[in-house]
């Protein structure tokens, strides 16, 4: 193992990222936001106020929040356009984090992918900035990794301390990812042209975390706090959790 | 080789300055801020390249001295009482003297016995566990855990926000005011990385600058030919592997080690192979700190292993150790005590 080398192919390939900051943000990029409703059985989530799950269970919802990234639009031909590199908490006591301001490149698009959860290598990379400060709290300390997304809150079937309801979802190892792709298809084509305001309208519906796919009851597991097969199912769940309630640009 | 590694590190430390300067460009309207000043980061004779990434957080003086202040400061804490160097103590090389277990917050227990901090710049994962994969996430653990320091990290981060000392040592370091989660731990990893022990007496033999006793050079014979070392691996005296090396499961604790991360049956009751550098220092041993003395330890490999399905196969069948023997590793054991570590002004409580 030549060192030397090593040190000096990595010093100055650092030296030439560091001194080549600048990314042309190109003026063909046109602002458009993407907008998500946090629901649950069709209504407008209200944290901390008592409801029912898919199965009838009473699940009061205290904390609701996840991370969207890697986001990219399809075009009316199937190209797939990534966006600028952005990582996005969703946090449903945050209203503003509701509201993803996205830059997209002018072209008619029918559909839009984006990854639910954070790229293994944001795991493995040391301490993040942004979104992804571990100071949000979607951050597992003492088995390094993100929490994906996190539904948080209080029932009377839970059989946990404290009627407490804990889904945090994560895992981003071979074997026990968790990271969800999502592709939502628009109900129109969204066309993005300069001087217009672009807006996808998404629903997110906290009931498929309990049957989407798999069927989670609260009395029988009221939490969810590693990597591991029930985190997946779980994850498989609220994959399904996203609509397109209407794309407009004016 | 040595002239390839003088080269290569002399890069390395242009390098750093590099940047540095890079970073520091300006548009002409504001006056140059003089930067952090670089150091470089010296790798003992014969040791390989660390697996930290310098260039993403490169060490500089202020921001050691920043890392060093916040270690040893409580206000990382929720009462203000346990500050990091509450649990790892510079004279026992950064472990926690003569305990088992460390205290923490309102009189709770650690779980584990807190590990010696040394040569953390060669290593790829931290904890018992090997849980944490990055430094500079690792003190996220200890500032959140309720029975540690118990405080949260935005907490945290408004006391440090709130003290103009503080503005101004992140400034020095980093360029601006700003204090931020990654600024804190990067600046905690800058102070931790240059904690290296490599002048026991074990390195300057190594290094032709002194000999061992005849115990002492008896013990090194023993210690390789008793595979000692096939876990202990020189130069780090450990091989950073996570093997079961036959204790009991603890019933209150019931840690099951790695299998805590991994989830995988094959790793329960595996726990990370410890470094035995300043080994003399850090007792008492084992990850809960259950044998406090380093004959007892030896005994146990001698006579008291339990055989159970992940018990490491090079201690199945114990390691058969005469009590000549015993004194003999021991011996050597105290070889690897690097005084000038513990006693490094650098590394001390800021005045």
């Amino acid at each position: 193992m030549n060192i030397g080398f090593l040190y000096i192919a990595v010093a100055f390939t650092l030296v030439i990222s560091a001194c080549n900051k600048e990314h042309s943000a190109g003026s063909d990029f046109v602002p458009v936001t993407m907008s998500i409703v946090n629901k649950t059985n069709g209504v407008h989530l209200l944290l901390n106020s008592p409801g029912v799950n898919p199965h009838g269970e009473p699940l009061t919802i205290t904390r609701f929040a996840y991370y969207i990234s890697h986001i990219k639009l399809i075009n009316s031909t199937g190209g797939v356009v990534a966006l600028t590199p952005e990582y996005y908490l969703v946090d449903e006591a945050n209203p503003a984090s509701q509201q993803l301001q996205l830059k997209v490149p002018e072209g008619k698009y029918r559909a839009v992918e984006f990854l639910l959860g954070v790229d293994s290598i944001r795991n493995v990379s040391g301490i993040q900035s942004g979104a992804l400060d571990p100071a949000n709290g979607m951050f597992w300390s003492w088995n390094t990794g993100y929490i994906f997304a996190k539904l948080e809150g209080k029932s009377v079937v839970s059989p946990a301390p404290l009627s407490n309801v804990t889904f945090h979802i994560g895992g981003f190892k071979t074997g026990e990812s968790a990271l969800q792709n999502i592709l939502l298809n628009f109900p129109v084509p969204l066309e993005v042209k300069s001087n217009t305001d672009g807006h996808i309208f998404l629903s997110a519906e906290t009931n498929a975390w309990f049957n989407a796919v798999h069927e989670i009851k609260i009395a029988d597991s009221a939490f969810c706090m590693t990597p591991g097969v029930f985190a997946q199912q779980i994850a498989q769940n609220y994959a399904r959790m996203f609509s397109v309630d209407s794309v407009t640009n004016h | 080789m040595k002239l390839l590694r003088t080269i290569g590190l002399s890069v390395f430390t242009i390098t750093l300055l590099m940047l540095c300067g890079c970073r520091k460009d300006n548009n002409g309207d504001t006056p140059p801020v003089s930067g952090p000043d670089a150091v470089a980061f010296l790798i003992p004779a014969g040791w390989p390249a660390p697996v930290y990434n310098f260039p993403e957080n490169p060490l500089t003086k202020q921001g050691i001295a920043l890392g060093r202040k916040l270690f040893y400061d409580g206000l990382l804490s929720k009462d203000g009482n346990f500050p990091c160097a509450s649990c790892h103590q510079q004279a026992a090389a950064f472990a926690t003297i003569d305990h088992d277990l460390s205290h923490g917050f309102n009189n709770q227990f650690t779980t584990r016995n807190a590990q010696s901090l040394q040569n953390l710049a060669w290593m790829k994962e931290f904890h018992h566990d090997g849980g944490i994969n990055h430094l500079d996430v690792q003190p996220i653990a200890p500032i959140t855990a309720p029975n540690e320091m118990a405080e949260t990290l935005a907490n945290v981060l408004k006391k440090l926000s709130a003290d103009a000392a503080y503005r101004n040592q992140f400034k020095e370091a980093f360029g601006t005011e700003e204090i931020s989660t990654a600024r804190m731990t990067k600046a905690l990893s800058q102070f931790m990385l240059s904690m290296v022990s490599a002048d026991s007496k074990y390195d300057k033999v190594k290094r032709g600058v002194a000999t061992f006793t005849l115990p002492e050079s008896l013990g090194y014979e023993i210690f390789k030919e008793k595979k000692c070392v096939n876990c202990h691996a020189e130069p780090f005296f450990t091989d950073f592997s996570y093997r079961n090396t036959g204790l009991s499961l603890e019933p209150v604790l019931r840690d099951a080690g790695r299998m805590r991360i991994t989830r995988n049956p094959a790793d329960s009751l595996k726990f990370k192979v410890p470094s035995l550098r300043n080994i003399m220092l850090s007792a008492p041993y084992m990850h809960d700190g259950r044998i406090t003395d380093i004959y007892a330890v030896l005994e146990h490999y001698n006579a008291k292993v339990i055989n159970g399905p992940t018990t490491d196969p090079l201690v199945r069948s114990k390691i058969p150790l005469s009590n000549f023997e015993k004194g003999q590793l021991v011996a050597f054991l105290q070889t690897l005590t690097d005084q000038a570590f513990i006693t490094n002004a650098a590394l001390a409580p800021p005045l």
